[in-house]
């Protein structure tokens, strides 16, 4: 899934995956650096914002949340009673669960920073080819080996998969049982996939590994060429700008503690009257 | 400085050989024997190989014979790449192999492996057929000019931007022929191109190796058991057997002993195999189904025969028994991916019968055996084995019913002896050590390999291997057995041994159920064939009357045996056009000659 690429001609397809990848960073910065869930959710519309423009599927965004939901509902009650504030609304188990105002507004903004990190993280894949993203680390200094090497790992994910389940396949069709109760009947049941699966990726490896040299890597790395030429256009470098006064914004307003989560509490409590 | 070096050592091989008035050889090899790592016999024994510019020579030879070994050799994978001992010289477009790394030897020698899904690594198929031109420094318009030219080529252009993993095997080994031929090789080494696609695929693969080879005129080593469809092709035939070659000449010299190739595990040409058979006094050896025609038409006379099918049709229908499997208004649909990849399939397999599922790869023949053991379940409609519903029953409980062999047995060996590798099974049944032990001796007994009992079945051959894999699935005893593909990247005799194999369970009773590629080997086993057609069964009857019915195969991207064809050919002067098998044409034609 999070090697998927929704191909398009919006103007988020065609930055330059370097100016995406200033994109995330900014974002991933100010997602971490605010407190304030009035600001996080400032920051999480943007991204929306650009799923929109980008016509990207909802569908994949929701795909992405729809299993971190029982997780969100577990963190919000442990930070109910993890963080507790002064502005007490009840306590559950004789004091035990404490639910604050406070706690209520803190668990709220680590689950929109959580969001607004993972969603980022997604729509740039989503909108970015794996091969761009791949020369565009190269020409942010990344070794050329090591590109190749994180390019063919990411497109080997999915063989891999489809490796194992092949293997799955046909252990079940000797009667073969994992969903054993007792983890050590169940690791030892996993034996019977993990050896094969385990020597036919090494098999596989070292086929790869001779394709690759039979197609000439390595001839001349320092002069290799590319098929596609990254170019810093205009729009990248005015994005790059955009992106950099945000992160600057950011950065001052957390310096003076503007982006914390009591600002949210506040006007809560002016709107309450708590 | 490498680059220094690689034309200093070029020079060098170049003007000995000069010398040596040998220029025009784009390849020699002299007296090459090798030895992996590890292996105490040597894969290849003296090999004297000399191929001129722009010839097209088939190397064929049965499975272990040192073919590849031979394509290693040629483009520095040995003995850059593979460890061990080299003996003779390689020199490669004048340069001596061992003096130049692969990346370097990667400018003359474009070297396309059997197996297409490892050769595609990049994210789409443009970066594919791009990645040896951009390893060369190739300029960026120029890389971009190739591809775009190959994709119209190789007729992919409308997977543009799709992973090369995403394709189908054919279309996959298309895309790795295309980034070979975007290197711009001088000698094309194709090691079984076709060996793991089906005919449709077969086709795309060596329509588009002849088009290369017509329009750019280079020097072709193509290594192929499909001697039938490479024969009119090819300038010369190299057959290696046990690391030498044993036969060497012009497509017709080698097709001349038909027989002795047989006998050796190839597969040559059935009109080969026939006109040597046939007592007619012609020295024509025929390689094409039209010059077969065309020798027989000399000698034939008119007799009128009816119809093989027409007195095998009762027989087959005496033997029928209860339902094994039923089908019924069968729908699947792949969740995630949404691909529905069976429509409404109704179909009954009987007790004792013997099927071949037959169709080109995406039809659904996986995905509608998959349901015979449980693996998939119905999205709609209903499945019984011996009359249990499939979706109330666990597929580790099937598995004692529906046996399935799988087509690469490594993807289900894991134990460190053949003994344990075959009680797996039966031990997962909960059955008491005797009867596993009594069951792994008999299964092993039936497949001939009671003698690797203690072996470690990672250190088999192929071909033993997939006798211990048949062992551990029918050590389950199961009723009904499934054989995914026992022909795909095999070579004939290991195909033929598996069908022997399968043929042997159902004398003792068994159903048996064969997906398979291989038309010849169908005609010669299976009673009864069942076409798919994207998820849909287009034909269900005898195998004769599927055979006799070129068309409806042809919808399917198929077509009957060669022998089949010929007899269809000739059905004008009476002959049945439902002949499947040599055995069967040459006594037919022993009585018209």
């Amino acid at each position: 899934m999070a090697l998927e690429y929704v191909p398009g001609k919006t103007i988020f397809h065609k930055l330059d995956p370097r100016a995406k990848l200033v994109w995330m960073s900014v974002v991933l910065t100010l997602a971490s650096m605010f407190l304030d869930p009035i600001f996080i959710v400032v920051v999480l519309f943007s991204v929306y914002t650009s799923i929109w423009v980008a016509k990207v599927p909802w569908e994949k965004i929701k795909q992405l949340y729809r299993p971190l939901i029982p997780t969100y509902c577990l963190y919000f009650i442990l930070s109910l009673w993890w963080y507790r504030g002064p502005t007490v609304f009840f306590s559950l188990f004789g004091g035990f669960l404490v639910v604050t105002l406070e706690g209520i507004v803190y668990s709220l903004a680590n689950i929109l920073r959580f969001t607004c990190i993972i969603t980022i993280v997604r729509v740039v894949t989503l909108i970015t080819a794996i091969s761009d993203f791949i020369i565009g680390l190269v020409r942010l200094r990344l070794p050329k080996e090591f590109g190749m090497a994180l390019s063919i790992g990411l497109g080997y994910v999915p063989v891999l998969m489809e490796q194992t389940l092949s293997i799955m396949n046909a252990q079940r069709a000797r009667a073969w049982r994992f969903e054993y109760r007792n983890p050590i009947k169940r690791g030892r049941a996993l034996l019977a996939v993990l050896f094969p699966a385990l020597f036919m990726s090494m098999y596989r490896g070292t086929k790869i590994a001779a394709a690759i040299e039979s197609k000439g890597f390595g001839y001349d790395i320092a002069h290799r060429t590319y098929r596609r030429q990254l170019k810093y256009e205009m729009r990248d470098y005015a994005f790059t700008i955009i992106c950099v006064i945000a992160l600057v914004v950011g950065g001052v307003m957390t310096w003076y503690h503007l982006a914390e989560f009591d600002n949210t509490v506040s006007l809560l409590k002016q709107l309450f009257r708590l | 400085m490498d680059y220094l070096v690689l034309i200093s050592v070029e020079c060098t091989v170049r003007a000995h050989i000069s010398g040596a008035g040998h220029l025009e050889f784009d390849i020699r090899m002299n007296h090459v024997s090798f030895t992996y790592e590890g292996a105490t016999e040597p894969a290849i024994r003296g090999i004297d190989l000399e191929i001129e510019r722009g010839e097209v020579v088939l190397i064929t030879g049965p499975a272990g014979a040192g073919k590849t070994t031979v394509c290693s050799c040629l483009n520095g994978l040995i003995p850059h790449f593979y460890g061990g001992i080299l003996e003779g010289q390689v020199v490669v477009k004048g340069i001596d192999t061992t003096q130049a790394g692969i990346p370097r030897l990667s400018r003359y020698v474009g070297l396309l492996f059997q197996d297409a899904s490892s050769q595609l690594f990049c994210p789409t198929i443009e970066d594919d057929i791009a990645f040896g031109a951009e390893n060369h420094s190739i300029p960026t318009e120029e890389i971009n000019e190739r591809v775009e030219e190959l994709l119209e080529i190789l007729r992919l252009e409308k997977y543009r931007g799709k992973s090369g993993y995403s394709l189908s095997g054919g279309e996959q080994q298309s895309v790795a022929l295309g980034a070979i031929m975007a290197m711009r090789p001088s000698i094309y080494v194709l090691d079984e191109p076709t060996s793991n696609l089906d005919p449709l695929g077969t086709d795309q693969v060596l329509t588009a190796i002849k088009d290369v080879v017509r329009r750019e005129k280079k020097t072709l080593v193509i290594v192929e058991h499909k001697i039938e469809e490479l024969a009119p092709f090819v300038d010369r035939i190299v057959v290696i057997d046990n690391g030498r070659i044993v036969i060497e000449g012009t497509p017709r010299d080698v097709l001349k002993d038909a027989a002795t190739m047989k006998n050796i595990g190839l597969k040559p040409p059935q009109v080969n195999l026939l006109l040597g058979e046939l007592e007619i006094g012609s020295t024509e050896v025929p390689i094409t189904l039209d010059e077969a025609y065309d020798v027989l038409l000399k000698v034939i006379r008119r007799k009128e025969r009816r119809p093989i099918l027409h007195e095998e049709a009762v027989q087959v229908l005496k033997r029928l028994g209860p339902p094994a499997i039923e089908v019924r208004d069968l729908w699947f649909v792949y969740p995630y991916v949404g691909t529905t990849a069976l429509r409404g399939v109704n179909l009954v397999v009987h007790e004792g019968e013997f099927i071949g599922l037959i169709g080109m790869n995406g039809s659904g023949k996986t995905t509608l055996v998959k349901h015979f053991n449980g693996l998939l379940k119905p999205t709609k409609g209903k499945l019984f084995v011996c009359g249990e519903d499939t979706t109330a029953v666990r597929a580790s409980e099937l598995a004692q019913k529906v046996g399935f062999v799988f087509q690469n047995p490594d993807h289900q060996i894991f134990k460190n002896k053949v003994k344990d590798e075959v009680a797996f099974g039966p031990k997962n049944l909960g059955l008491s050590v005797e009867e596993v032990r009594r069951r792994v001796i008999n299964a092993l007994k039936k497949v001939n390999v009671e003698h690797l009992i203690e072996k470690n079945p990672f250190e088999l051959s192929m071909g033993e291997k997939q006798r211990v894999n048949v062992a551990s699935v029918i050590a389950m005893e199961p009723k009904i057995l499934v054989v995914d593909e026992p022909t795909t990247g095999q070579d004939f005799l290991r195909g033929k041994q598996i069908m022997e194999l399968t043929m042997k369970m159902h004398r003792e009773g068994k159903t048996i159920i064969v997906i398979s590629h291989d038309m010849n080997l169908i005609a010669e086993y299976v009673e009864r064939v069942v076409v798919l057609k994207d998820g849909e069964i287009t034909f269900d009857g005898p195998t004769r009357e599927a055979f006799s019915q070129p068309k409806m195969l042809a919808r399917t991207c198929l077509k009957p045996p060669q022998i089949t064809r010929l007899a269809q050919k000739l059905e004008e002067f009476g002959v049945p056009p439902d002949i499947l098998t040599v055995e069967e044409m040459k006594n037919v034609l022993n009585e018209m000659l």
